[in-house]
């Protein structure tokens, strides 16, 4: 009888979540089939159906779509390794150290609470004196600056969830601070890196201003190019769509794949007598 | 159990580190491959003897450069020029498309004979301006062309003073006579050219010509007619609102109603005359006008979303066929009437001159402003020779034939009054008038920021939060702060 | 400790300094030479030293404190409706179900999409002739116009930044959920422990430390907002709907003066700190951390 109506409940706030966070995903997608003719008028009925748009966004002269697609891969995947590979030492050492907290702390805070337009010039100036405008590794380094502050506190947090008697056993052990971390606080730190390396990849990928800003031609994002389509006089709405639900794929297919990894209860009776 | 989670430990973290680093790798390769070869320009070879050539003045602000030109270069190289290629940054929408086959042509045919090739690069619409300005503030030397448009006034500093390269015959066998004068003035600052107009826009009153059929001559009766065609007073009015108000907060939104201030006897906007505008602009008829436009909205004749719109959204208006009129830029003609574009209203649009007034009996038509868009030279290019031949190609009739051909449309006087032309686009027939008798916008440095504040009040009479007397005044006193400022 | 474990315990730090301090010390040095000088697109290369005279004109600008409370408004909504969503989600998906991973990688769609571009097609969503959502709403009876005045307009723009960042707070906290230890959980439903009881007294507490961070982190980010109403609303009606960050990009980029927005930044900057340390000085007293 409980279960009934729970199942019911659950059903209903499923279908509510789906409605509320799916149906402008829904509408991205079915705008990208549509004709311009048929968004501009209205008509949501009728067959005004075409692949037109993504043939436009993937062979339109100037708009480079496909290097777009696989420069964003690049960029995502670099920025979203080394951002863990750089953090979660970082982390560690402020969960378990007790180090640089204060300073440190200050100071990613206040990059994180300027608006990074303020960032823009100088950055493109910088980039410039270095030659690293328009490359990938330019823009990798910035992302990977503006990144970090996140993956640091996140994966601190999640460091400090887990208990400590754990590595403390394996000192005990003889292991060097470094091999405690990389293989006792590395696995159990599952969960936050994946949800570091979501949120980082996500955010890389949606990054837009930097990408727009520091790149001309050879390091185009897929977003930058996606823009290309809001014109001086019109928003090509069906090529915008087109370009941003083929960008989200490769979102989709690392979410879901990452995901295996979220698993629970890693500290199962991990400590005698909690 | 410790040695088989440090191997899977291990793997995975040298996974990760592997991945990581190749995709950095990866990366910095492609990056590095991808960038394009440097390219040494050489000049073409070519000996010239001295010339003495008059070149006539453009126009009275111009700076008469020298009239003869001593060039001598010695033959060093090969007969066939090396190639080099320049990168071109134009507008993205229909000003790319109309400039994208011609581009492909130059390539083809061109490109041999002048050792230039050309690199079509397209920043979004929403930040172009802002792009442009950074990259040049960076100081970089790409793009060779950027499209500045009206942004010239502030980012002039950073772009090649073309008036030099125009006078010596060695560049430029042509003339620039051709051009409208507000055409070419819309470029210059401080008296130097710095642009070449390659795009000419104005507002004009778009209407269903179905509906009416004759567009209306003053700002009285196009309220009337609007109020015909809105449901709410007309409940078998065909379009549910009369007109469409273009009341987003964005700069450029406040041309529409200088326009009907301007044609309402206001003075005009234009280089200049700036100051002799924001004074008026707390004088009655100025008021009236604003109180008249924000009635519009305030009665329901314009839909209540319009407060947020622009060109897209009026463009959506007209063609879902849910409003009867609006004032417009004349590149929605090419979409309006586009059966593809606009299958429902496509055959229904007309278009007029801003409504006028009448005056001691005297019926005096209404006067549009006028800007124009177009590239410049980027001053820190390293291809300024090649990027040069372009420009000029740019100032032939060819070039604006085929621009005009393609959906462009180019400010002078050469296409105008050209029949062919003309047939090519039949709306240049109903335009030819308003361009010659429109006013040029401002150039000045502070564009952008004068309008901003303007359309701001506009926008808050609209909502109500001030009274267009307010608001009217307010913007007055901002804007003189800012032409004080610079 | 030893001084040599002192060392060693830096070199997990340097590497995160290196790349920070290297990217982002230059840009914010600037940014302050920026603020004391008169600095425009025009001048760029030869501005002129006024010392603090773009912070006066700063603080005596309605618009900039306008700018500022509209920020901190929107913050403080969303940020609740985020939180309080985003934590039930990730209570919510901590039992088995169909399709959950395709599920919630849907769900995180919409943080994947550049928020400029989201706005984007939100505004064609929207848009009162050709949206889809008016048209059903009118099926239904219901006329609501999306973006008539102010109140309207920030519906609008809250409803879609929670969509497109709700489900930022949601994973983190999903993923700490998962991290728990498992025992406490299963000892306090032995003892009887009421599914909200359980929640409250023993998975929330648990979750403090996290939920903590990720909460400061999107606050600081909504301070920020900038492409998603930019690209709706363009700051209107007016400038009620202009965040902080479009009043120093219009500074910068449409007006074309860098000295007044890198003075407004700065000045914004000090605010900020300054309210935060307060702010973790009280937490910091009340344990809360």
């Amino acid at each position: 009888m409980n279960s009934l109506v729970e199942k019911l409940i659950s059903a209903i706030i499923t279908a509510i979540l789906i409605i509320f966070f799916g149906f402008p995903v829904g509408f991205v997608i079915w705008t990208s089939f549509r004709d311009y003719g048929a968004i501009l008028a209205g008509q949501f009925f009728g067959f005004h159906y075409s692949l037109t748009n993504y043939f436009n966004v993937l062979f339109n002269p100037g708009y480079a779509f496909t290097k777009g697609l696989i420069n964003s891969i690049i960029v995502t995947i670099a920025t979203t390794g080394l951002v863990l590979l750089v953090s979660f030492p970082a982390a560690y050492a402020l969960a378990r150290f007790r180090i640089g907290g204060g300073s440190l702390s200050s100071y990613i805070f206040s990059i994180r609470l300027l608006p990074p337009i303020i960032f823009a010039v100088p950055l493109l100036v910088l980039l410039y004196m270095l030659q690293l405008h328009d490359t990938l590794l330019g823009l990798t380094i910035v992302y990977l600056a503006f990144n970090i502050p996140l993956a640091v506190f996140l994966l601190r947090s999640f460091i400090m969830e887990i208990p400590i008697e754990i590595e403390e056993a394996a000192i005990v052990d003889g292991c060097s601070k470094f091999r405690v971390m990389l293989y006792v606080t590395l696995p159990l730190s599952k969960p936050g890196l994946i949800a570091t390396s979501i949120l980082t990849f996500i955010m890389v990928w949606a990054e837009y201003l930097f990408a727009l800003l520091f790149t001309l031609k050879n390091a185009v994002t897929i977003n930058v190019v996606a823009s290309q389509f809001v014109t001086q006089h019109t928003i090509r709405y069906g090529e915008i769509a087109a370009a941003v639900t083929i960008g989200m794929l490769p979102t989709v297919v690392f979410l879901t794949l990452i995901q295996k990894y979220l698993v629970k209860g890693l500290t199962l009776g991990a400590v005698r007598g909690a | 159990m410790m040695s088989e989670k440090k191997k899977i430990n291990r793997r995975e973290a040298i996974g990760a580190i592997a991945g990581a680093i190749g995709g950095l790798a990866a990366g910095a390769a492609i990056g590095w491959f991808a960038k394009p070869p440097e390219v040494i320009e050489r000049p073409g070879a070519t000996v010239t003897e001295t010339k003495s050539v008059t070149t006539t003045a453009i126009s009275p602000t111009t700076v008469t450069v020298p009239t003869t030109t001593t060039v001598t270069k010695t033959v060093t190289e090969a007969v066939t020029p090396k190639i080099t290629t320049i990168t071109v940054n134009w507008f993205p929408g229909p000003e790319s498309d109309a400039v994208t086959p011609i581009i492909e042509w130059w390539n083809k045919y061109m490109t041999p004979k002048t050792g230039v090739k050309v690199e079509l690069v397209l920043f979004g619409r929403a930040e172009h301006f802002e792009k442009v300005a950074s990259l040049l503030l960076a100081k970089s030397p790409e793009p060779d062309i950027v499209w500045m448009a009206y942004t010239v006034g502030r980012v002039y500093e950073h772009l090649e003073p073309l008036d030099e390269w125009f006078a010596n015959p060695e560049f430029y066998p042509y003339s620039l006579e051709h051009y409208v004068d507000a055409a070419l003035d819309a470029f210059r600052v401080e008296g130097k050219l710095y642009g070449i107009p390659t795009d000419m826009n104005t507002s004009l009153l778009i209407y269903r010509k179905d509906l009416i059929p004759e567009p209306p001559k003053t700002l009285d009766e196009m309220i009337e007619v609007a109020r015909k065609f809105t449901k709410k007073y007309n409940p078998d009015s065909p379009t549910e609102y009369g007109f469409a108000i273009q009341g987003k907060n964005i700069w450029f939104n406040s041309y529409f109603w200088i326009d009907l201030y301007v044609s309402q006897g206001g003075p005009p906007f234009s280089p200049g005359k700036e100051v002799e505008f924001v004074e008026s602009l707390d004088t009655p008829l100025a008021i009236k006008t604003l109180e008249a436009y924000v009635n519009m909205y305030k009665e329901g004749l314009s839909p209540p979303d319009s407060i947020d719109y622009e060109y897209a959204e009026t463009n959506a208006a007209l063609a879902a066929g849910k409003v009867a009129m609006a004032l417009q830029w004349n590149a929605a003609l090419g979409e309006l009437r586009d059966p593809k574009k606009a299958p429902l209203v496509y055959d229904k649009i007309g278009c007029g001159p801003v409504p006028g007034r009448m005056e001691n009996g005297k019926y005096i038509p209404g006067r549009s402003e006028i800007h124009v868009h177009g590239p410049g030279m980027n001053k820190y290019s390293k291809k300024k020779e090649a990027a040069f031949k372009w420009l000029a190609f740019m100032t032939t009739f060819k070039f604006q034939m085929e621009y005009l051909r393609n959906g462009g449309f180019t400010g002078s006087n050469a296409i105008l009054y050209n029949p062919a032309a003309r047939k090519i686009r039949p709306e240049i027939v109903e335009m030819a008038d308003i361009y010659r008798d429109g006013w040029a916008m401002t150039t000045h440095a502070q564009l952008v920021p004068l309008h901003d504040v303007l359309t701001r009040n506009i926008n808050s009479a609209l909502v109500g939060t001030k009274t267009p007397e307010e608001a009217l005044k307010d913007a007055k006193k901002e804007m003189l702060e800012l032409l004080k400022k610079s | 400790m030893t001084s040599r474990e002192g060392i060693v315990n830096w070199i997990f730090i340097t590497p995160v300094m290196i790349i920070l301090l290297g990217v982002t010390i230059f840009p914010l040095l600037f940014a302050y030479y920026m603020s004391a000088h008169d600095m425009t697109m025009v001048n760029f290369w030869h501005p002129n030293f006024v010392g603090l005279e773009n912070y006066l004109e700063i603080i005596t600008t309605t618009d900039f404190w306008s700018s500022l409370r509209f920020s901190l408004f929107f913050m403080v909504i969303v940020t609740t409706i985020e939180t309080l969503l985003g934590l039930f989600m990730a209570v919510y998906f901590d039992r088995p179900l169909k399709g959950k991973r395709f599920l919630i990688s849907f769900i995180l769609i919409p943080l994947g999409i550049a928020p400029a571009l989201f706005g984007i097609m939100m505004k064609l969503m929207l848009n009162e002739f050709v949206g889809i959502v008016p048209f059903i709403l009118r099926h239904l009876g219901v006329t609501f116009h999306f973006f008539k005045d102010f109140t309207s307009s920030l519906i609008t723009l809250i409803w879609v930044d929670v969509i497109q960042w709700t489900p930022f707070i949601f994973i983190v906290l999903y993923a700490a959920i998962q991290a728990l230890p498992r025992e406490p959980i299963e000892a306090a439903i032995v003892d009887g422990a009421s599914k909200w009881q359980l929640f409250r007294y023993i998975t929330l507490p648990m979750l403090k430390r996290t939920l903590i961070i990720v909460l400061i982190f999107r606050m600081m980010d909504a301070l920020k907002t900038f492409d998603t109403i930019y690209v709706m609303t363009g700051g209107g009606p007016g400038i009620s709907t202009t965040t902080l960050s479009i009043y120093i990009f219009k500074l910068a980029l449409i007006r074309g003066d860098f000295g007044l927005a890198a003075a407004a930044t700065i000045l914004f900057l000090y605010l900020a700190t300054v309210a935060i340390s307060f702010a973790l000085k009280r937490m910091r007293r009340e344990g809360i951390i």
